[in-house]
């Protein structure tokens, strides 16, 4: 009897090791019948806090310094207020279904259809986004550290790396981002510390550089670098303690947000506005410059550990959520067989654009002006619309299924869960 | 090119058409229909379109 209990509670340990059986172990069902186990507070704030902010490395602060020019700090300021406001929105839409996810409420109320249109659209851009940062920083990495290899064994690699990442599970992603977090931290400070002998405030001046209707315009655009709002909405009922889920979601947007204010602010005022265009890797730039006597130079082949760090746990995470938010909108019991298609199919589309100036361009023109509709649009409006279907059917089947307590949005029955 | 050089680019990406077939007939099989079409569509995408690209890559 003492064995038997023995070996189920092994093989239960096992499962949870696994990282995808978690959820077993406790219980509880993450969303359409696909087990992604759970993480805390920290770890999910920590892990999107990166996801996040990890477009400083790419031409990010590039692009950004010539559309809004000296005042190109304000633009994530305003970006982040934006996105941690739509946050509360679909935190308060959500409040009533604490173990539910987004897709989960779209599919109540406007049936599987409407799941798999908003997972169909999510997995496009995430797929899309991820391919085009694998091709940035491939050519980053040829172009500064590597200049002899050929930009398809750089993309391997990476991709080998972030599809294991990827494969580990939720908690293992969220795991090694805290335990990384802090080399990255303290890396991070010391690249923006130690170049300061070049900054110059008066290259801030004018303060509103092309106006302020450039500056709110181009915060306005740029919502679409937060895209863990989205992410959160989905994978919300992954989040162990539900009570902490709106502070994953100001922090980790207002965190990123204010690192991608700092440095911009570094980049405008130690490289000047006029020539911001020119540099392609701007935080590259920034640690080169860094000459702290003779013994404390050429820091930059540091910085790029913190750098290939930072892009292996923003890409995993991106063909992590691809692949969920596939296997989700296809109700497919597992989402791990997806990961390898899915890296091949990034590998593909990261090449499909001829050469680094249009990823740029791309980048640029496509995904951040009209990456917002998704991240922040789609959530906040497939919401809205199923709270007033809802608020709708409730009307219509009269006062009986109002006295639910728990749903105070009216949803009564549980439809086409899917695989379970 | 030779014969072999082709093998060798397209190998890897049959190989993992063949793993996503499996996958897509496997749902399909277990009685997940919604799931083998995606697993099918996702066969399509990923493993056609891969495929198309590397012969086409390795003809211009």
């Amino acid at each position: 009897m003492a064995i038997s209990a023995r070996g189920e509670k092994v093989k239960r340990r096992m499962r949870t090791d696994s990282g995808v059986k978690m959820s077993e172990v406790s219980g509880r069902n993450t969303g359409g019948g696909i087990r992604t186990g759970h993480a805390g507070v920290a770890e999910w704030t920590v892990l999107l806090t990166i996801y996040m902010a990890t477009d400083v490395f790419l031409s990010y602060p590039s692009r950004v310094a010539q559309e809004a020019a000296e005042a190109a700090w304000m633009v994530p300021l305003i970006s982040g207020a934006i996105a941690a406001l739509a946050y509360v929105a679909i935190h308060w839409m959500m409040k009533g279904h604490p173990t539910e996810s987004l897709l989960d409420i779209v599919e109540r109320a406007l049936t599987p259809v409407g799941s798999i249109v908003v997972g169909l659209i999510g997995f496009a851009y995430f797929v899309l986004q991820t391919a085009l940062v694998m091709r940035e920083f491939t050519e980053t990495v040829v172009a500064t550290v590597l200049p002899e290899t050929p930009a398809a064994v750089v993309t391997i690699l990476f991709l080998m790396i972030v599809m294991y990442y990827a494969y580990k599970g939720l908690e293992g992603m969220t795991r090694v981002a805290i335990l990384i977090s802090a080399f990255l931290v303290i890396g991070f400070g010391l690249l923006l510390i130690l170049p300061l002998t070049w900054f110059h405030s008066y290259l801030l001046t004018p303060i509103l550089g092309k106006g302020l209707g450039a500056v709110a315009l181009n915060g306005l655009t740029n919502t679409s670098m937060f895209a863990g709002v989205f992410i959160l909405a989905v994978m919300r009922s992954s989040v162990r303690n539900q009570r902490h889920t709106l502070r994953i979601g100001l922090i980790s947007t207002l965190a990123s947000a204010l690192i991608m204010s700092v440095v911009l602010l570094l980049f405008v005022g130690t490289f000047a506005v006029a020539v911001t265009g020119k540099v392609p890797f701007p935080m590259y730039q920034l640690a080169r410059l860094i000459y702290v006597g003779r013994f404390v130079q050429r820091v930059e082949s540091l910085y790029v550990f913190i750098w290939t760090a930072a892009a292996i746990m923003k890409m995993g995470l991106g063909l992590w959520i691809a692949a969920y938010l596939y296997a989700r909108a296809f109700h497919m019991p597992t989402m791990r067989p997806l990961i390898l298609p899915m890296g091949m199919m990034l590998f593909v589309l990261s090449f499909l654009p001829p050469d680094f100036t249009t990823v740029i361009q791309l980048s640029g023109e496509l995904l951040e002006r009209f990456g917002w509709a998704v991240t922040i649009a789609l959530p906040v409006i497939a919401l809205l619309v199923a709270t007033i279907v809802a608020s709708i059917r409730r009307r219509a089947h009269g006062e009986g299924e109002k006295d639910d307590p728990k749903d105070d949005h009216g949803f009564t029955e549980r439809g086409g869960a899917g695989a379970q | 090119m030779s014969i072999f050089q082709f093998l060798l680019v397209m190998i890897v990406p049959a190989m993992i058409s063949v793993y996503a077939w499996n996958f897509a007939i496997w749902l399909w099989r277990s009685g997940n229909r919604l799931g083998g079409v995606g697993g099918f569509l996702l066969t399509l995408v990923s493993g056609g379109g891969s495929l198309g690209y590397f012969v086409f890559k390795l003809l211009i």
